[in-house]
């Protein structure tokens, strides 16, 4: 009986031991889990890297480009800008977007109602003359320059002027037209009218094209005299 | 006749074409030191041009040509070398300021879409050429 006993008290110890000895076996599995999340942790580290790299890239190749269009087929528009370059502006049916600027406002318009002479504004990746656009906005043209007055003609109410790069001008006053003569003692800006301009005095203006088949031919918007008197000591 | 009076008059003859060529010689110097010529010479034909100094009156740092933005107004920062009649011109706006010589920087409005804008630069020194700067932003919300 007593030998029955000690046999039943060995085996029932040998078996506790056993499964005290599979404590060490769930340790080694609890110090994989550390490794995975460094891993995790860098290649989060790693994409965030990439994804910054790729939108400092796109914002430093994305260009913006304006011409007239020339012609416009399929999915691709032709047009040519202020100076002369010509591009290749490539769109999408389902995911090209369309915009009148109105002052302001954009308004939304239609891939048809783009025709030939209109004046727009694109947005994207410059690859050489061509761009792939998902937005396109169609504006007004404004000529920008100044230069000197060399004749005024009080009958047909245009100034005949040489601007900044040599260049002959017609700039035709209308009734709409804002003129501004600058005080050459105060500085300031004062409206005025087509009699109190000189030829001599110096001119910067805002105007828009007449005629996009008659080169250099503007109607004056707005435009601001600098007095000759202004440049005597 | 006799031969004496001959030789004579023959030798009067000579004598008088002599002074006569010499009188008619020494004339034509006279008319050309009076006479002043027109065409000018190489020396003055290069003072005819006033010494212009194209001096680089202007420098713009931001904004950049061709630029695009997000909000309707953009700081134009530059630099004079010397005391300027500044004039900004958009189709938008204008702007006017007589500015000192140094760093300056303004806000200048933008409408949606193409904005060119032309900053003109006028010294009252008639040495110094005027200068212009033409730079084209872009205000486009659908970024």
């Amino acid at each position: 009986m007593k030998k029955i006993t000690l046999i039943v008290l060995l085996f029932l110890s040998l078996t506790t031991f056993g499964v005290n000895a599979q404590s060490p076996q769930a340790s080694a599995g609890a110090k994989i889990s550390p490794t995975a999340t460094v891993d995790d942790k860098e290649i989060q580290l790693f994409k965030n890297k990439v994804a910054t790299k790729v939108a400092e890239l796109r914002e430093k190749n994305n260009r913006a480009i304006a011409g007239f269009v020339v012609n416009s087929k399929d999915g691709l528009i032709h047009i040519k800008s202020s100076d002369a370059t010509e591009y290749d502006v490539k769109t999408d049916d389902n995911l090209t977007q369309y915009f009148q600027i109105n002052g302001s406002s954009k308004k939304e318009i239609k891939r048809d109602d783009i025709v030939k002479d209109d004046y727009v504004i694109i947005s994207g990746i410059l690859n050489d003359k061509t761009m792939d656009t998902n937005v396109l906005y169609r504006d007004e043209y404004f000529f920008v320059a100044s230069g000197k007055i060399t004749a005024v003609n009080n009958v047909d109410f245009s100034l005949s002027v040489v601007d900044s790069d040599k260049d002959n001008i017609i700039l035709d006053v209308e009734n709409s037209t804002n003129q501004y003569l600058l005080d050459v003692k105060t500085l300031q800006l004062s409206k005025i009218g087509f009699s109190k301009i000189k030829e001599g005095d110096t001119i910067q203006l805002v105007a828009r094209r007449k005629d996009l088949r008659v080169p250099n031919k503007y109607t004056a918007i707005r435009y601001i005299v600098i007095p000759q008197e202004y440049f005597i000591k | 006749m006799k031969k004496e009076t001959s030789i004579a008059i023959i030798f009067g003859i000579v004598f008088g074409a002599v002074i006569a060529v010499f009188i008619i010689l020494k004339n034509k110097d006279f008319q050309l030191q009076k006479t002043k010529t027109i065409a000018p010479d190489i020396k003055t034909k290069s003072k005819t041009n006033p010494n212009l100094i194209n001096a680089n009156l202007l420098e713009i740092v931001t904004p950049t040509d061709g630029m695009i933005v997000n909000k309707n107004l953009v700081t134009i920062k530059g630099k004079l070398t010397q005391k300027s009649l500044v004039v900004v011109q958009s189709p938008l706006k204008d702007y006017v300021k007589e500015i000192d010589k140094g760093d300056f920087n303004f806000d200048f409005s933008l409408a949606l879409g193409e904005n060119v804008i032309n900053i003109s630069v006028y010294s009252k020194d008639p040495v110094i050429r005027n200068q212009e700067k033409q730079i084209k932003v872009y205000f486009l919300d659908q970024l």
